[in-house]
């Protein structure tokens, strides 16, 4: 049975918690302030060449360690609690980069609340996640806003037959609906929403719904990048007219996209991270990138992660292992504080999702922005 | 002095062991205690269960709602596994409309409201999660079943039909699983509730013994610091009201240590002043013994004087010498009257006075003085000043102590010294003004000038003088104020006039004329003094006056000569050896009555009476010295009154 933190002491347990909290205040200023990666994935491999430059650089007040969780004990955890509740005791943690996806954050998000550890969320877009807790910081716009910028595009391109391919989860259900709610009113319709899993039989699925009367002229990915390049190959065969534009999520598999593109306009994208090489804090990143041994391009997920770290490192440095002057740091950004120069542009929490999403189409080299 | 010994409540240093708190400070301590013991518990309430019941209160609102969604989850599983086994099962083709069924019902599913994570509790988040996923891909392959039979694919349906049907179990486990989390997690969070219930329980326990302890500390508070030493003052004032000049508490620091140290101070300053004023006591008896001592030889010098000036065949020469010893001695006895009159000042009733006499009195008594610092004392009495009901012999002493005032503040200075007393009428208000030209009063002591024990003299005053005078002239509606003279200050005491209830007495020179010759022919005047000069001058003046006198030396010798020949008058003195007056009165009020009213009592101190003595009517009493004309007067109308009554 799950026994929840009881605030039931005796008064000789009250002095004995006082006297150890004093002594572990006491060791943590020594420990120093730990921030918790909450990641999983092969990912987390960008961040410790990272955090060594980071702690070496002139001027830093506190050196910050970094907890990353191990991907092999992510298939173990039941939503994310065990990680949560494991960083939540390390000592010194002050904030936690994680957990991949809406619906792990959200889960994890209240045992965070408890403690008062900041939580940044660098990937996850439900709405949800900015009232979950006051110490959670969504990075990226929400499902929300991706939905109606998905939709606004769609009537830009005047196309009335929608389909829909939606990964079956909070972050599906909230693009999609907030998709609907976009072409509300308009002419244009969605033929179906077609519910797909990695187990899903996608050859099946394309053609049950190209052979829907009257035909979709645009479909809409919103699911995991290689599903949603299987999708896209599979349409494109039977109907290399269509319009496909994917969520955010079909960003690992963008350059299959672009690749299978009948042309370029058929395909759009949206993401939170148009590369700029001006940009010096992109220019660091992608040297780390390259160095890490994560392989392939980046995404704007490893931005979001890469910045996400970036913050907590430098309210850290400053604050040290309180947690409540984190928490406060991170507050003050573009209020007291200039917001956060990263990757994904300027950061601060002034609003509920700092970071918007765009949408961008292939071209010979890349992907460019959709004006 | 009282003659009890000194009853110490505490010694010195358990005083100086007080606790240096203040009263204030303790009382603010008590209230600030009792108000956050009071605080405390309904904190505590708060602290402890508020928490546990909102978090019952919020995540049961959604794991019920959790529940409500697992149920209808369930029905609808169960509903779509039955369609979906039976259109699997089914041998024959399927049609569009029991596809259309599947499919609806699919939708169903899909759409049938989900927990939400944010709301309930931790634990019950994986099992949801699983069934969700399993729900999910549960839904997926219905979907690729339906969509492959519309596409005409029915061993592609039948295959998808199979798999999901396989997941059934795995989600009916899921919803059972979550459902046991879902009771776990109430039943912890009912536990919690529980433990902060005991906690709760243990807290308010031990708050209402920490309680009982904080009243009986403050009882004890209340004791040490309040009822104890109010009980001390207590006592100490009872000690006092009773006699006891020495009693004293012990003093601490705080307010009522303070009080305890006031009480002290003014303990000690009346056992001084009881002290002084028992040696004015023993003064005031002492002048009264001299001044009777005095008044006889007085009176025989005066008698003799007057008994020699009627004698006719005197010089001229002489007879002014004898006037000037007359005179003088009759002054004399006047100034020994005025000083035992001011020493016996006792419970004189309020009667209507001649303002100018007393304060003429007053001035005979200290015009001794003047001579002494060389002042110059100007009087003025306005004719038309009213008299005042008061009673004069208090009156004088308010004259007396300011004049005395303006005398001692004269010695003060060089140069010319004058005291100024004018008496005069101002609308309804008799007024005395006794103004000096001397230093003034202070700033310092102007403002507290009539408070008790407030002196400019150092030791040598009491500090009452000018307080006692004021409450004197309140007393008889009037008031005593003081302004500045520049130089010298300035008393003002008014009182409310009264109409005359007799005409005022003029003061007027003693004339003495010497026409009482054959006033007294025939009366048998027994004259009783031990004074044997006093004697013999009275009687050899009455004889001259033709009366038939004999003499007694006391009150036993008169008895004698009483029981031998009865008496007309008889001319009493009260201080005698063997049978003093008293005792005389006594006898004859008792044994010869008849004789009582024709004694007229002739002493030199009429205020010496004890109270056991026999009254004498005012009308048959006379203070030596005594004018002999006005004796011979008084004798007769002694006389004549008897003789009408005997009539």
């Amino acid at each position: 049975m799950y026994r929840y933190p009881t605030p039931a002491v005796r008064p000789c347990q009250l002095i004995l918690a006082v006297a150890m909290a004093a002594g572990l205040a006491s060791c943590a200023d020594d420990i120093g302030p730990v921030i918790g990666i909450a990641m999983g994935g092969i990912d987390q491999a960008l961040l410790p060449a990272r955090q060594k430059r980071f702690n070496d650089s002139v001027g830093i007040r506190h050196t910050v360690q970094l907890r990353l969780m191990l991907p092999n004990t992510y298939a173990e955890d039941n939503g994310g609690l065990a990680w949560a509740n494991e960083l939540v005791t390390t000592p010194g943690i002050v904030g936690v980069v994680g957990h991949e996806g809406s619906r792990l954050a959200l889960q994890a998000a209240p045992i965070y609340r408890q403690r008062g550890i900041v939580q940044i969320v660098p990937t996850g877009t439900s709405s949800q996640l900015a009232t979950v807790s006051p110490w959670t910081f969504p990075l990226v716009a929400s499902d929300t806003m991706q939905g109606q910028l998905l939709a606004r595009h769609l009537l830009d391109r005047k196309r009335t037959r929608i389909t829909l391919f939606v990964q079956d989860d909070e972050y599906g259900r909230g693009i999609a609906g907030a998709l609907e709610r976009g072409l509300a009113g308009s002419n244009a319709v969605v033929l179906e929403k077609v519910s797909n899993t990695p187990d899903s039989d996608f050859d099946l699925l394309v053609r049950s719904v190209l052979s829907h009367v009257p035909a979709p002229d645009a479909l809409v990915l919103i699911t995991q990048g290689p599903l949603a390049a299987s999708i896209a190959e599979l349409s494109w065969k039977r109907d290399p007219t269509l319009l496909i534009l994917g969520a955010d999520a079909t960003s690992t598999g963008a350059s299959a996209l672009r690749l299978l593109a009948p042309a370029p306009d058929l395909a759009v994208l949206a993401t939170y991270w148009v590369p700029d090489t001006t940009n010096v804090a992109e220019q660091a990143f992608l040297r780390d990138f390259r160095e890490s041994e994560i392989g392939g391009e980046p995404q704007w997920y490893h931005a979001a992660m890469y910045d996400a770290v970036g913050m907590l490192n430098a309210a850290a440095a400053s604050e040290g292992n309180s947690p409540t002057g984190v928490r406060a740091w991170l507050r003050s950004l573009g209020r007291t504080r200039p917001s956060y120069q990263g990757v994904l542009g300027s950061i601060d929490f002034t609003g509920a999702h700092p970071i918007p999403a765009r949408l961008v189409r292939p071209t010979a080299t890349g992907w460019e922005l959709v004006k | 002095m009282s003659g009890a010994s000194a009853t110490p409540l505490a010694t010195p240093g358990e005083s100086k062991a007080r606790s240096a708190r203040t009263l204030r400070r303790t009382l603010f301590t008590a209230t600030l205690l009792m108000v956050s013991y009071g605080l405390a518990l309904p904190s505590l309430v708060l602290w402890r269960l508020q928490p546990a019941a909102q978090t019952l209160e919020d995540e049961t609102t959604a794991t019920t709602s959790a529940f409500s969604a697992l149920r209808e989850q369930n029905r609808v599983f169960q509903s779509v596994v039955s369609i979906a086994r039976a259109l699997d099962e089914q041998t024959g083709k399927i049609s569009a409309a029991e596809r259309q069924v599947l499919e609806d019902t699919v939708r169903h599913l899909r759409d049938a409201p989900r927990a939400n994570y944010n709301d309930i509790g931790a634990p019950m988040r994986p099992a949801f999660a699983d069934l969700i996923g399993l729900t999910d891909d549960f839904v997926a392959m219905l979907d690729e079943g339906v969509r492959a039979h519309k596409l005409g694919e029915d061993s592609t349906f039948h295959d998808r039909m199979e798999r999901a049907l396989n997941t059934g179990p795995r989600i009916s486990a899921a919803l059972e699983e979550a459902q046991l989390q879902g009771l776990a997690d109430l039943l912890a969070r009912q536990q919690r509730v529980r433990e902060a219930n005991q906690t709760l329980l243990f807290w308010t326990a031990g708050w209402l013994a920490l309680g009982a302890f904080v009243v009986w500390y403050l009882a004890y508070l209340a004791r040490q610091r309040l009822i104890q030493p109010l009980e001390l003052l207590e006592r100490g004032l009872t000690q006092l009201s009773a006699g006891d000049l020495e009693a004293r508490i012990p003093e601490s620091q705080d307010e009522l240590g303070r009080l305890a140290s006031v009480f002290n101070r003014a303990s000690d300053v009346l056992r001084r002043r009881a002290e002084e004023q028992g040696r004015f006591a023993a003064a005031g008896q002492l002048l009264a013994d001299v001044a009777h001592e005095v008044n006889n030889p007085l009176m025989a010098i005066l008698g003799t004087a007057e008994a020699s000036l009627a004698s006719d065949d005197m010089k001229l020469e002489s007879r002014a010498d004898l006037e000037l010893i007359r005179d003088q001695a009759f002054r004399a006895g006047q100034l020994l009257s005025g000083l035992l009159r001011f020493v016996r000042v006792g419970d004189e009733p309020a009667q209507i006075v001649d303002l100018s006499a007393v304060v003429a009195r007053a001035i005979d008594l200290v015009a001794y003085q003047f001579p002494l610092h060389s002042i110059e004392c100007v009087t003025q009495f306005a004719p038309d000043a009213k008299p005042v009901r008061a009673a004069a012999t208090r009156l004088e002493q308010v004259m007396v102590n300011l004049l005395t005032n303006a005398v001692q503040a004269m010695a003060t200075i060089s140069g010319r010294r004058q005291i100024e007393v004018r008496v005069f009428q101002h609308e309804g208000w008799s007024c005395v003004a006794v103004c000096d030209i001397g230093p003034g009063v202070s700033s310092a002591i102007r403002e507290r000038l009539f408070q008790p024990f407030s002196t400019t003299k150092g030791d040598r005053g009491t500090g009452l003088g000018l307080y006692i005078c004021r409450r004197i002239a309140r007393e008889a509606g009037g008031d005593l104020q003081y302004t500045d003279a520049r130089p010298g200050a300035r008393f003002l005491l008014t009182l409310p006039s009264c109409e005359p209830a007799i005409p005022t007495p003029v003061l007027h020179s003693r004339e003495i004329t010497i026409n009482n010759i054959g006033q007294l022919a025939g009366l048998n005047i027994l004259v009783v003094d031990d004074e044997n000069g006093v004697r013999t001058a009275i009687a050899r003046y009455l004889r001259r006056s033709g009366a038939i006198v004999r003499e007694a030396s006391h009150g036993r010798d008169a008895l004698i000569q009483v029981a031998a020949e009865r008496p007309d008058v008889v001319l009493l003195d009260l201080r005698m050896p063997v049978m003093d007056g008293y005792a005389f009165m006594a006898e004859v009020q008792k044994s010869q009555p008849w004789l009582a009213p024709r004694v007229l009592v002739l002493s030199g101190d009429l205020a010496a009476g004890h109270s056991d003595n026999p009254p004498v009517p005012p009308a048959r009493m006379m203070a030596k010295p005594v004018v002999l004309q006005d004796l011979v007067r008084r004798l007769k109308e002694v006389a004549d009154a008897n003789a009408a009554r005997t009539r």
